[in-house]
């Protein structure tokens, strides 16, 4: 058995974790991931969602990745892990920490924001996006040339503090992925970087911020959702308030998506209601022909210098 | 126009693939289908269903981030999203497509077979495709020959293996492979349609294309759109507005749209390259 902190949750596995650093097992863990068979929920059952990817219900949820693996978990405490083939555990790992670990998270109601992120000395600035828009190199860029501290590349965890009645949030990996093309957009003299075998053939590159991390929990200040468009356009920022604020609070934690399947959708409706309430809303349109470097500049003095 | 829509709704959970080689009259194709179902064209927003090599798509009902996928994993995916896709629609979808017709590892075709309803080939003289694909790719004439003749040609090459594009590596073969991996399988029903007789006898193949399709359109309508949808007014509208599928390197998408522009175009020994590798469906198409 090993043992590994999931941000915060207690997970004992009976394989290794690809990239993720390993304790001994806990004696009394919080949730259990092992290799097994998968039963399949029965047909037709009420209040269940079946897709040719997904199957949920309140008490169980499958995801089926063809050609790679099963994912199942039940209940708040326990995932199984079927994969197609004999494969590597390292091979599956990435789409457990990716797909299934938010969703674990959320059932124990730890809250995971799909964004990268950076710190000021006012608070936490958080960028959403779907996938492939530039939220790591946004985040990468600012910390180089704009002295922000490093914050995350992917997923940032929020947490209540009912003193400061706010979101809080710190660095929990203070290395930002990066894909090998985004490297000549950043500082020259940035070179010492190591590439990370994320699956078989596909690499990625640790930029590595340590000193430069945010390791204190700080204010969650704003949370910015950039747009890319591919036409030639100026770039644009509007704030978000009003119901529109509560809808888009949900779709970045992917709550839309997960609430059915975790059953605590009053909770996470409470929650969603709380982060739009408690952070200020961008949404920030971005041409596809704007370059990393003039996007930085925009948003230092659109965001960061005019929120603070 | 509600009559259209109404039989597009009534074939809803279907799906009509616009298939064909790059530049051979897709996106033309498509523009006529958005004016027929829609009367309105524009390019900024064109109204038929997406393309089937979009990650978007494919992200939105895997759940999955596909930049971590192979392209062998991707195909074995790729068929049960569309599935998906076609399921969740509220009618019958028109989705382009530039692979070719290929099967995936567990001998299943990547284009799924339950929820087809026909596919529309369309198809252009290879000679004339080369000045236009160059254009495309922001490349030279000599280098668009190279890819047509490629048994193993693809489009949407990722950089140094970096998965990031916005569209999945499209594997087409060679000109010919691309044609015969859709007109020789059998499990779906196609219909062939040239360039040239999309340019030269309008109104009747697209009649004819419409009612292969079931769809049942008065000749007024089809007129409407076929008149909507011409070469020149689409090259008007990119002049003015653009259009987001265009390369971001090249200089527009609807270049000239004629037919037998290659005598100008292409040397001698650049025809005698494309004739030497495509010749036998070449001749099984006239193009010879």
């Amino acid at each position: 058995m090993n043992g590994y902190n999931l941000y915060g949750l207690k997970a004992n596995t009976d394989f290794e974790w690809h990239h993720l650093k390993r304790k001994k097992s806990y004696v009394r863990p919080d949730v259990e991931i092992n290799l097994g068979k998968i039963d399949p929920i029965a047909p037709n059952l009420p209040k269940t969602v079946y897709t040719k990817f997904h199957t949920y219900n309140s008490n169980c949820y499958i995801q089926d990745i063809p050609s790679i693996a099963k994912y199942a978990i039940y209940g708040k405490d326990k995932i199984i892990i079927e994969p197609y083939k004999p494969i590597k555990p390292k091979a599956i790992s990435y789409f457990l920490q990716e797909n299934i670990l938010p969703i674990l998270l959320i059932s124990n109601e730890y809250f995971l924001v799909h964004a990268s992120a950076v710190a000021t000395k006012d608070g936490v600035h958080l960028f959403t996006s779907q996938r492939g828009n530039g939220k790591s190199s946004l985040a990468a860029n600012l910390c180089i040339k704009h002295e922000c501290q490093f914050v995350s590349d992917n997923l940032c965890l929020l947490k209540w503090d009912e003193t400061e009645q706010s979101f809080v949030t710190k660095c929990l990996d203070n290395t930002c992925k990066l894909w090998q093309n985004v490297f000549p957009q950043l500082d020259k003299n940035i070179k010492k970087y190591k590439p990370q075998l994320i699956r078989k053939g596909i690499h990625k590159y640790n930029l590595n911020f340590n000193r430069y991390a945010c390791k204190q929990f700080k204010k969650v200040k704003t949370i910015n959702f950039i747009s890319v468009i591919n036409d030639k356009i100026d770039l644009s920022t509007e704030k978000i308030t009003g119901f529109k604020k509560i809808n888009f609070s949900r779709s970045v934690m992917h709550s839309h998506h997960i609430a059915r399947v975790v059953a605590k959708d009053q909770h996470l409706f409470k929650f969603s209601g709380l982060v739009a309430k408690h952070a200020n809303f961008y949404k920030i349109d971005r041409s596809q022909l704007t370059s990393l470097s003039e996007f930085s500049n925009y948003i230092k003095d659109e965001i960061l210098t005019e929120t603070t | 126009m509600k009559y259209l829509q109404k039989q597009l709704n009534q074939h809803k959970g279907k799906i009509v693939w616009l298939a064909s080689y790059p530049k051979s009259g897709n996106t033309w194709f498509r523009c006529f289908i958005s004016a027929l179902f829609k009367g309105e064209i524009d390019l900024a927003h064109l109204k038929t269903d997406g393309i089937f090599s979009l990650r978007h798509t494919f992200e939105r009902y895997s759940g999955i981030d596909s930049r971590m996928l192979n392209d062998k994993e991707v195909h074995a995916m790729i068929s049960s999203v569309f599935l998906e896709h076609a399921k969740n629609s509220q009618h019958m979808l028109f989705t382009k497509a530039h692979d070719a017709y290929i099967y995936n590892d567990n001998q299943q075709p990547i284009f799924p077979t339950e929820v087809t309803h026909k596919a529309v080939y369309l198809v252009r003289n290879p000679l004339d495709i080369v000045a236009s694909l160059a254009n495309h790719n922001a490349t030279t004439k000599d280098k668009a020959i190279e890819l047509m003749n490629n048994p193993k040609g693809y489009l949407g090459g990722q950089v140094k293996g970096i998965n990031t594009n916005s569209q999945f590596r499209q594997l087409m073969f060679d000109w010919s492979g691309h044609v015969k991996s859709w007109n020789e399988q059998k499990n779906i029903e196609v219909i062939l349609v040239r360039y040239e007789d999309m340019l030269h006898d309008s109104f009747n193949t697209f009649k004819n294309v419409v009612q292969r399709l079931e769809i049942k359109a008065s000749d007024t309508a089809i007129k409407k759109a076929v008149k909507m949808s011409s070469f020149k007014k689409l090259q008007k509208q990119e002049k003015e507005k653009g259009f987001r599928e265009k390369n971001v390197r090249s200089e527009k998408f609807f270049r000239s749209g004629k037919t037998g522009q290659f005598e100008k175009e292409l040397s001698p020994t650049q025809i005698q390259n494309v004739i030497d590798a495509h010749q036998e469906q070449m001749k099984q198409l006239n193009y010879l």
